[in-house]
């Protein structure tokens, strides 16, 4: 078993990124990884909620996020100051991702065997 | 000596990423360390399209790297799902000689037999 962080980095339609990420979070764990998920960057979109729209054809995956749990993921993070710098609070994110400063961004890194970036 | 894993998640025709490996896995074969797989995931897997068409002034890298996976039995590996989201492969149309279909989980179970993941 490897300590695994995926460092998710991208907004959540713009790209596969943010998809495809999750689905690697969810196999890494499924064969008993110690995997933690960290959002950093344009990736903190991915946590906010999403509504149901006729001309927005793309998968809501954001919302299987809630399998983490199931799949035994606890560690789930955001960065504090990428939501900062673009105006939002943790309160606001439908998925409570637990906010990390800069310095135990440093300690969860340091950590890791693996840092799978997505 | 280390042993590695590689996750390729970016690079086709368009940019130097398949190149960079090839050069990465010679140096590390030849300086006595061990290539435990290379895996293609995301739009890496736009690399493997078996009708990719270069000039013959042009090297095909997919190839080149297929052919040193073999020489040194480095499992050469992709997202079989990736690549069939994009089109890349299909029951007709299989992936260029020497790259296999895997799942993720193949992925995930061989990160804990590595030392360092190295990600292009």
């Amino acid at each position: 078993m490897r300590n695994i962080l995926v460092l998710q980095q991208h907004s959540p339609f713009n790209s596969s990124h943010g998809r495809e990420a999750l689905d690697l979070a969810l196999a890494l764990a499924a064969v008993e990884h110690n995997v933690s998920v960290l959002f950093r960057g344009d990736a903190v979109y991915q946590l906010l909620s999403t509504n149901d729209h006729a001309d927005f054809k793309l998968k809501a995956y954001s919302r299987s996020f809630k399998l983490f749990s199931l799949y035994d993921i606890e560690q789930v993070y955001v960065c504090a100051a990428s939501l900062g710098e673009r105006g939002l609070k943790p309160e606001q994110l439908a998925f409570a991702a637990e906010p990390l400063a800069q310095n135990a961004i440093v300690d969860l890194l340091a950590a890791q065997h693996q840092v799978v970036t997505c | 000596m280390t042993r590695f894993g590689l996750l390729i998640t970016s690079g086709s025709y368009s940019c130097q990423t398949l190149s960079s490996v090839l050069s990465f896995v010679t140096a590390a074969v030849k300086a006595g360390h061990i290539i435990d797989h290379i895996f293609l995931y995301q739009d890496a897997v736009y690399n493997i399209a078996a009708d990719i068409d270069l000039p013959s002034d042009e090297p095909n890298v997919s190839i080149l790297l297929a052919q040193f996976c073999q020489q040194h039995d480095i499992a050469l590996l992709f997202c079989v799902t990736a690549a069939e989201k994009r089109g890349i492969t299909s029951a007709k149309r299989p992936a260029i000689n020497g790259y296999v279909a895997a799942g993720l989980a193949e992925f995930a179970m061989r990160q804990a037999q590595i030392d360092k993941l190295v990600q292009f």
